[in-house]
């Protein structure tokens, strides 16, 4: 399990930073969606794995010692949500660019305002 | 009485209010007038009750500290609230007074700036990394929307880096947050501080501070991570880029000395943990006037002087005395006031006459000497002339790094003050002295606005001065607290916890060879 995670973290980031490298607005957007995706993931491992771990929600047979770690989880969810926001103003923000130049290209549209 | 979480939640509220008020430009006004008035005094009675009382602490919910959410406020951060919430009514003034043009207060302004200040003061108040992190983020999506404001065509692509840089700086502090709990099974800074000392300083102890030194840098721009401000911060919207360049970078700073006294305190990192904040200082701040030296955009220029200056904060962290610190917390204070101030009167410039290039503009003294003369004293100040405020700084880095022997980031630092002079010079030689320029579009800059709030911000950096002997005892033992670390864990976690830390103090640290 452990690996496992370790590996898709490192597949996901790796591939979210290769994608945010592009200059394709698109791809860039992509990007960080993964790379979003693999930080979460490595939070969610920060907690701990055993597959004795249940959801800590109050029952009869759960015994404190059993509960899976709420923080990490409480860590994701904000996480999450930050993401989520700043991902959509991103895509506006993309449109917006793409409306204003007609291209997808962030480096050219760079290279025409880097006169200064 | 626990006023910690009023700075924070004031701004808030009266954002909500401000946004449900959206078609009312004359309501946002004044609920943000309220605000930028109510702020100073209200942080100046935290201010007052920390140097009293020690260091407020607000355990949300009454749970304990270890598990609940933690609000704390030591001096430094109510000194930093404070000066914080004096840019922001001088950033207000010029905003209302007309300072910035006459159609850029659109709905989204005044919502956007209280959330901004709001976020600022929970940077600054909060006792854990993940309260860190989300105020971070509110912090940036509100400076995401102030910096595409207005939406000028370089505006939205220049945005678009600002908010790809940052939010993978956030995620990599939201993973190295998520690893300090993996390792040391705690978010609360205090409790943090605590666990890697009672740890000794593990390499994995090692392996965190660097994570957050890098993304803290990054927000703070410190030397090789600074390629992101100053392509982005002069595209902002007049007004909101005085605001920007006078705090954001410096809740980099806050949280940089935070934690790198509290939790990682740099002799433990090994020998070579200062030489490189050195180094790194000293590149910081030679490279940072550099490019403000090759520039003739006024605003260009002082965005790269926003890099320098950093790089003097980073040297007072590095030298790591008392007094060092307490010179570096004044550097804040002062860069807040002046850099506000200077980019005040630039905002001024490209608002009246379309432009900021040095050649384009010329004679500005022949037509505002008001304007000018708020810009001398600034601009001599930031260069750190005598009885300026600057120069309490600067003079206070120079003596600490003599003492402990840090002679060629002396060097580098006394080299850059001579550069950030000569470049203060060049902008009035070319802008404020010279031809003037005849014609009906080239008359006087000052609307009321400016001159009012570049003026209040240039006094205050006069006034605070003219009062260092007052402020340099409370700095100084801000400071002292700082390092000590004691006083803070106590007042977050009780004295069991802090008599943890005793053993090697930071005095036996220093000597440590």
């Amino acid at each position: 399990m452990g690996l496992m995670t370790a590996l898709l973290v490192a597949i996901l980031t790796g591939g979210g930073a290769w994608l945010m490298m592009r200059k394709n607005l698109f791809e860039l957007l992509l990007g960080l969606g993964l790379f979003s995706h693999g930080i979460n993931l490595f939070l969610m491992s920060m907690g701990g794995w055993s597959a004795t771990e249940e959801v800590p929600l109050p029952s009869d047979h759960l015994t404190p010692d059993r509960y899976a770690d709420p923080v990490p989880m409480a860590l994701i969810l904000t996480a999450i949500v930050i993401g989520f926001g700043v991902t959509a103003f991103l895509i506006v923000l993309a449109s917006r660019g793409y409306e204003e130049t007609r291209d997808v290209n962030l480096g050219e549209a760079v290279g025409q305002e880097g006169e200064e | 009485m626990n006023l910690i979480l009023a700075p924070v939640i004031l701004p808030l509220l009266a954002a909500m209010l401000a946004v449900v008020l959206r078609s009312n430009l004359k309501a946002q006004r004044v609920i943000s007038g309220l605000v930028a008035i109510a702020l100073p005094i209200l942080s100046w009675v935290l201010f007052d009750t920390v140097r009293n009382s020690g260091v407020q602490v607000l355990r949300v919910g009454d749970w304990p500290a270890t598990l609940g959410i933690v609000f704390a406020l030591d001096l430094m951060g109510s000194l930093f609230v404070f000066f914080g919430a004096i840019t922001f009514l001088a950033t207000w003034l010029f905003l209302v007074g007309g300072g910035a043009g006459e159609d850029s207060e659109t709905n989204l302004l005044h919502p956007m700036m209280l959330v901004l200040v709001g976020a600022v003061n929970w940077a600054f108040s909060t006792g854990d990394l993940f309260n860190l992190f989300v105020s971070f983020e509110i912090l940036l999506i509100a400076s995401y929307v102030l910096l595409i404001h207005g939406n000028g065509a370089g505006q939205v692509r220049e945005g678009f880096k600002f908010v790809v840089l940052n939010f993978t700086a956030g995620m990599i502090f939201l993973a190295t947050a998520g690893l300090a709990y993996g390792l040391f099974g705690t978010l609360n800074m205090a409790e943090l501080g605590v666990r890697i000392h009672l740890a000794n300083y593990p390499p994995e102890a090692v392996v965190l501070g660097v994570l957050f030194f890098c993304v803290f840098g990054m927000k703070a721009a410190i030397f090789p991570l600074f390629a992101w401000l100053p392509d982005s911060y002069p595209k902002a919207p007049p007004g909101v880029l005085a605001y920007f360049s006078g705090i954001l970078t410096k809740v980099g700073i806050y949280s940089l000395y935070r934690l790198f006294s509290l939790c990682f305190p740099p002799a433990f990192f090994g020998e070579w943990f200062q030489p490189t904040l050195l180094v790194i200082a000293g590149l910081t701040m030679f490279i940072g006037v550099m490019g403000a030296f090759s520039q003739y955009s006024f605003r260009r220029i002082l965005s790269f002087h926003i890099i320098s200056q950093i790089g003097y904060m980073i040297f007072g962290l590095a030298i790591y005395t008392p007094l060092a610190l307490a010179f570096g917390i004044f550097y804040v204070v002062h860069n807040m006031l002046v850099k506000s101030a200077l980019l005040l009167v630039s905002d001024s410039v490209i608002v009246n006459r379309g432009t900021d290039d040095l050649k384009k503009v010329t004679g500005l003294i022949h037509v505002s000497p008001g304007l000018a003369l708020i810009f001398l004293a600034a601009a001599l100040s930031l260069a750190g002339i005598p009885p300026l405020s600057g120069f309490y700084g600067k003079f206070g880095f120079a003596w600490e790094g003599f003492n402990e022997g840090h002679y060629l980031t002396v060097f580098f630092a006394v080299l850059t003050g001579l550069f950030t002079l000569a470049s203060m010079v060049k902008i009035w030689r070319y802008s404020f002295w010279g031809e003037k320029q005849e014609g009906p579009e080239n008359g006087p800059l000052s609307r009321k606005g400016v001159i009012f709030a570049a003026g209040f911000l240039t006094s205050a950096a006069l006034v605070l001065a003219a009062t260092g002997g007052w402020f340099m005892p409370i700095m100084k033992q801000a400071g002292e607290e700082l390092l000590d670390r004691r006083p803070y864990v106590q007042a977050v976690m009780g004295s069991d916890a802090a008599a943890l830390l005793d053993g090697p103090g930071w005095q036996e640290v220093a000597q440590k060879p």
